[in-house]
């Protein structure tokens, strides 16, 4: 280290750092972050008398430093005001413009200086192009810091633990695991992965399969027990037509004066049959199932509780109607 | 399941859909809720997916 480096734990007090130091400590850390010093390794900082040009500046700054090869950025502090200014001058040739366009960017250093805290703000050019006239001023005392481009440590945002971030929490604030800093005035929130709440993520869809794997089984077991109960209907149904018209066909051929007692005992039968399958509640339950398959392809069930209710009133309608043994049944037509 | 109507309490226009939104570091979902016209009127937020969809049939697709 030789007398103009400085630390940027403990900063060596050279006249030029004291004096830097005296505007606002956070300048060097402004420095590291914006521009990457690393104020562990030697750097150069030399007073620059104003007024002054940017040539002098880098001359003063030493042979040493070459803009090609070494980083600089110049401090300044007019009399009276108490904003510290630095720009990057990393960008060989440097001229007027290319110092403009970097004051373009300094947004970023104003809002990361006041994020972090500091009371006094890297000023920015945007307002009025003050560089110059504090440049030419006489009473705006200015320094130049340069390090080789080897030396420079690119800024990384200190790691912080999620704890501590909620010690610091005041009562009543709202717990946000992620840090935000804001890089050219846009927010970039820094999340914090590892307080992310994934277990309830995986809990619910847990939750949520179960669930759909419970559906989809009742589902096949109501289609099951429909395709059984619509298939025992239709045969009724049909057996019960046949019944139908074999009275019809007998009370049509048979002169009711010599009836024998053979058709007696087949009208008997076939009356038993047809007063056992219920004409007028069959008729009904063909109703009632048609208007439930209407309301299905209507989507008119809005729950599924809605629909099993429905559903469950046609199967105990049947199952009173129909006789216990659809077999037996169809062998008596 | 709780769902914030930021004009009423829905009766009069109540949600007819929703977007849903699983925020991990709360853990829960959250989203907006459109009337007929698609119109935002409310928020709601929720820690289960399917209390959500019992209320929005098809949000989560098919």
């Amino acid at each position: 280290m030789n007398n103009n480096t400085v630390t940027a734990t403990k900063p060596t007090a050279t006249p030029e750092a004291a004096a830097i130091l005296a505007i606002n400590p956070a300048i060097f850390k402004g420095l590291h972050i914006k521009l990457g010093f690393d104020f562990q390794q030697p750097v150069t900082i030399r007073r620059i008398p104003a007024p002054f040009t940017i040539k002098k500046a880098w001359k003063l700054a030493g042979a040493e430093h070459d803009p090609a090869t070494s980083t600089a950025a110049i401090i300044m502090r007019d009399t009276g005001n108490t904003y510290g200014i630095y720009c990057d001058l990393h960008m060989a040739p440097i001229t007027a413009d290319n110092l403009r366009d970097d004051y373009d960017d300094h947004g970023m250093s104003y809002s990361l200086g006041r994020a972090h805290g500091y009371k006094t703000v890297f000023s920015t050019f945007y307002a009025k192009g003050t560089f110059h006239d504090l440049r030419k001023s006489p009473t705006c005392e200015a320094w130049i810091i340069a390090q080789h481009n080897d030396l420079l440590k690119p800024w990384t945002e200190p790691a912080r633990d999620w704890t501590e971030r909620q010690r610091d929490m005041t009562p009543g604030e709202h717990p946000q695991p992620c840090r935000v800093y804001y890089a050219n005035r846009r927010p970039v929130y820094l999340i914090d992965k590892s307080n992310y709440r994934l277990d309830a993520r995986r809990e619910d869809l847990k939750r949520r399969a179960t669930k759909l794997r419970a559906d989809r089984q009742k589902a096949a077991a109501d289609a099951a027990t429909r395709a059984t109960a619509t298939r025992r209907y239709n045969d009724l149904l049909k057996a019960f037509n046949a019944a139908k018209q074999r009275i019809v066909t007998a009370l049509v051929n048979v002169d009711p004066l010599t009836l024998s007692p053979a058709t007696v005992a087949e009208l008997e039968t076939i009356g038993k049959a047809v007063g056992e399958y219920a004409w007028k509640g069959l008729s009904g339950a063909a109703r009632d199932i048609n208007q439930f398959e209407a309301a299905t392809r209507d989507n008119k069930f809005t729950t599924p509780a809605r629909y099993d209710a429905a559903y469950n009133e046609i199967i105990d309608k049947l199952a009173a109607i129909l006789p216990k043994d659809a077999g037996t049944a169809k062998e008596a037509v | 399941m709780k769902i914030d109507y930021w004009y009423g309490d829905g009766r009069k226009n109540p949600a007819v859909y929703a977007d849903c939104t699983f925020y991990p570091n709360e853990g829960i979902y959250r989203g907006n809720v459109y009337d007929a016209d698609g119109n935002i009127i409310g928020d709601y937020t929720s820690a289960d997916s399917i209390e959500i969809e019992e209320r929005f049939p098809g949000i989560f697709g098919e």
